[in-house]
């Protein structure tokens, strides 16, 4: 089935694209692109070369284009499940022939098809800009696929968050959040860590201003001072790369992940939903893994700072680059963790299928020998580059490097079983008051810590991290000589605390388990019937 | 056609005083439903109907057991296994902003109907419901017995042998329901399996060749409907009528051998009693009756309806 005969492409298009919506939404864009480049030639200044009103024609069109893709597109697709849900409609499509793929496909396009009309019609202005304004053909075609394979990623991301919508989230909270996810992706050339032009579809309206594909070379020391200017090139592991391929990758990579958790899970059954497999959850923190550390700028980052620090120095010493990486990936097991999560309803049906198999120590340990797999694999990856790449001069301990490594996996894995066990709990919401508590606890701890002064010396540092070792990221030798055994003891104890919640997460699996056993069918009440 | 072997389900709810909060919306359901049937689930809310319908069209999926549609796991092969089903769900929304035809047009497109029978089919299945006015309307500007239908024509477009109907009753008005009555006659007759549940009991009275009866997700009783709606004490129920309560009508019946079940109603001036023997034994009973004094004004068999059977079973007065 091509994509311009898929029905739930079809019925979007039908539903939106009435031909009084058409030409209203058409003479709109009309009056708007014909007022604006009036406006725009009228105001050309005197000293800008001639056309360049056409330029900021161009660019004024396109950056309404990514506005209007990146917004009401995703808003579009963070109701294409979830409204159906609320609607009861998507019962009746699931109940189709229609494979996940091609509704996920019909959905993705269909949902926003409204929303791509509008680009459509304002795709008169933007070639009369490119025209009038001497863009390179090249530059805008390219301007024009970071838009649509930028958007087609970020619509599978708004998807993903409609097909886990429950009922009574506001969608416009959700569609903030993407926006602040958004934020954090660098619209400009910030090469501060990683060694990688802007990924944000804004990207495409800067790049029309090029006039070369060349990958402009930018020092290390330039390249700090060149936030707003534009470089082409990107360093993946030290290869230079023109950073047009390394977004288009990225875009497509990423929008192949989220379409993959939707169509693996758009016609299930919502309380059996598993975003991936645990095989495919790692392989996506593997390579996020190893897009961080490709691109990050190890030739400059890990160098001794020579001159007193000045504020845009991002320089780091080679355990504040591990902590970094430690860091990033605290936040990146703990939502692995979450899509591993088992619920009650999947424990119950494990139970039944696996029996007392369900319901012993490996199933009361989930997710945790994932989650330690990959937290290990990962950072011992990050210490094996800072090993290689770091000034030899400067401060580094390996064994010191495995120890953080290992207490801060420990302290992800007793969370996680914390969390894991929080889930299997008869409450309304159970996760999310799992993350209420956590968050309680740590903001009390911090506080208790902060009040007691018990971040002063390095034992009682030790110390506070058998309850939180966030001090266990930036562990330097001096922190760490002297009071060995206590942070081994802080070590300990998040084993010791990992194994109190998989005890508790054991007598939730226990408490599961079926009283009496199946009654065969010849046993059923009543006779069946024929 | 249908095949449910101990089907359970089993969710939370939150707990209150009281109550547990875990739930067994169906209960180790053991069912046939046999081809050309019509077979209706009876229940008060909650029973788990909805639940054991969801679960037969792969819609949700059971804690323990299986459900198969002419013979295919409908959990291990769920696309296989809707191809032979046609859904209505109890509680739905059509898309408003679609013409008629046009929403068919989506669900043929959807199962795949071969391209040069779809619009025969659309066709078709706008005829039998009565929609050809308003073929070109929006669907926003149905009435809730139009959307109604237009929810059937859609579960039958694709001709599936077996129909799953959850309350395609509800909301419409007595006319409507008769049409639609006589509408899943027809489709019955034309060969279709329907599995259907419905608040009207006495529409599935009418309609049912089998019932089966649940209560808090258990099968409490399933059968052909002459089965399930026969008496059960053995024999025939008859009531016998006086004129005047001046004869002692219940011991005198009592102390008869074929006569059991002896229920006196109303003043005493009537009584329905369970009766052993064919209408001659019957007449002869009502002889020695008439010539031992008894003011006797009339004699009548007493069947109950479904909607009774049904209420003495959600109350623990017959099992």
């Amino acid at each position: 089935m091509d994509i311009f005969s898929n029905p739930e492409l079809i019925r979007n298009a039908r539903a939106q694209l009435r031909w009084g919506r058409m030409i209203s939404v058409a003479a709109i864009c009309a009056v708007l692109s014909l007022v604006t480049g009036y406006s725009l030639a009228h105001e050309q200044l005197a000293s800008e070369p001639p056309g360049q009103w056409g330029m900021h024609l161009l660019q004024i069109a396109l950056g309404a284009q990514v506005v209007a893709l990146l917004l009401g597109g995703s808003l579009a697709c963070l109701n294409a499940v979830h409204r159906e849900k609320e609607m009861n409609t998507f019962d009746f499509q699931r109940v189709t022939r229609l494979t996940p793929w091609e509704l996920a496909v019909g959905k993705l396009f269909g949902a926003p098809v409204l929303v791509y009309f509008v680009v459509l019609c304002l795709m008169p202005a933007a070639l009369v800009g490119a025209v009038v304004g001497g863009a390179r053909p090249t530059m805008v075609g390219a301007a024009y696929v970071v838009l649509l394979l930028g958007s087609i990623a970020v619509h599978a991301f708004a998807m993903v968050i409609s097909m886990l919508h429950q009922r009574g989230t506001n969608t416009a909270a959700v569609l903030l959040l993407i926006l602040a996810l958004m934020s954090g992706f660098p619209t400009r050339n910030n090469r501060h860590l990683f060694d990688i032009g802007a990924l944000n579809p804004f990207f495409a309206v800067q790049m029309v201003e090029e006039k070369s594909w060349e990958m402009v070379s930018l020092s290390a020391q330039q390249a700090e001072k060149a936030d707003g200017q534009l470089s082409l090139g990107d360093v993946f592991f030290g290869l230079r790369l023109h950073h047009l391929p390394v977004l288009l990758v990225l875009y497509a990579s990423f929008a192949a992940w989220f379409l993959l958790a939707v169509t693996r899970n758009l016609k299930r059954d919502p309380s059996v939903y598993e975003l991936y497999t645990p095989s495919q959850s790692l392989g996506l923190l593997m390579y996020i893994n190893l897009l961080m550390l490709g691109f990050f700028r190890w030739d400059y980052l890990l160098q001794t700072r020579e001159a007193p620090r000045i504020f845009y120095d991002t320089r780091m010493a080679p355990n504040e680059a591990q902590g970094m990486f430690l860091g990033l990936n605290l936040s990146l097991f703990l939502v692995l963790g979450l899509t591993l999560f088992r619920n009650r309803d999947r424990i119950r049906r494990r139970l039944r299928e696996l029996g007392d198999a369900a319901s012993g120590w490996l199933a009361a340990i989930w997710p945790a020998p994932y989650v330690l797999a990959g937290m290990l694999l990962a950072g011992l990856a990050a210490v094996g580059m800072i090993q290689w790449k770091r000034d030899p001069k400067a401060e580094w301990d390996l064994v010191l490097a495995i120890f953080r490594l290992g207490i801060v996996a420990l302290w992800v894995v007793r969370d996680l079983l914390y969390l894991q066990w929080m889930n299997l709990t008869r409450i309304r919401r159970p996760l999310t008051m799992g993350f209420v508590y956590l968050i309680v606890f740590y903001a009390s701890t911090s506080i208790l810590f902060f009040a007691l002064d018990l971040y002063d010396t390095p034992r009682r540092q030790a110390i506070t991290s058998f309850f939180s070792p966030a001090a266990a990221l930036g562990l330097t030798g001096k922190q760490w000589t002297g009071v060995e055994p206590w942070w081994l003891l802080a070590m300990f104890g998040q084993v010791a605390a990992a194994a109190v919640f998989a005890w508790l997460g054991r007598q939730k699996l226990l408490a599961l388990v079926p009283a009496p056993a199946v009654a065969p069918a010849a046993e059923s009440p009543l006779p069946t019937v024929g | 056609m249908i095949h449910l072997e101990n089907l359970t389900k089993e969710y939370d709810v939150m707990p209150t005083a009281g109550k547990p909060g875990q739930v067994l919306a169906t209960d180790r359901l053991n069912l046939d439903v046999a081809g050309g049937e019509i077979f209706g689930l009876v229940g008060p809310n909650g029973a788990g109907k909805t639940t054991t319908l969801k679960m037969v069209c792969g819609l949700l999926v059971p804690t323990a057991g299986r459900v198969t549609v002419n013979g295919i796991d409908v959990e291990r092969q769920p696309e296989a296994a809707q191809k032979h089903i046609g859904y209505l769900a109890d509680f739905f929304a059509l898309y408003d902003d679609l013409k008629v035809w046009e929403y068919l047009d989506y669900f043929a497109h959807a199962y795949k109907m071969e391209e040069a029978a779809i619009a025969a089919r659309i066709d078709y299945a706008i005829g039998e419901m009565g929609l050809e006015p308003k073929r070109e309307s929006y669907i926003a500007g149905l009435s809730r017995g139009m959307k109604q239908r237009l929810g059937i024509a859609r579960a039958i477009l694709h001709d599936p042998p077996v129909l799953v109907l959850d309350e395609p009753a509800s909301g419409l008005d007595p006319k409507a329901r008769h049409e639609l009555k006589e509408l899943l006659r027809a489709m019955n007759r034309a060969g279709k399996t329907i599995f259907i549940t419905s608040h009207v009991l006495s529409d599935l009275e009418e309609m049912c060749s089998s019932i089966a009866i649940l209560e808090k997700g258990k099968l409490v009783r399933a059968g052909k409907i002459e089965h399930v709606m026969r008496p059960d004490t053995p024999g025939r129920r008859v009531r016998i009528k006086l004129a005047i309560a001046s004869f002692p009508l219940a011991d005198w019946l009592g102390a008869r051998p074929e006569v059991s079940a002896v229920v006196p109603e109303g003043n005493f001036t009537s009584v329905v009693f369970a009766f052993l023997g064919g209408d001659a034994e019957l007449a002869d009973l009502v002889a020695k009756l008439v010539a031992a004094g008894a003011p006797m004004c009339g004699v009548e068999e007493v069947s109950e309806s479904l909607e009774k059977i049904f209420s003495r079973l959600s109350t623990g007065e017959i099992m």
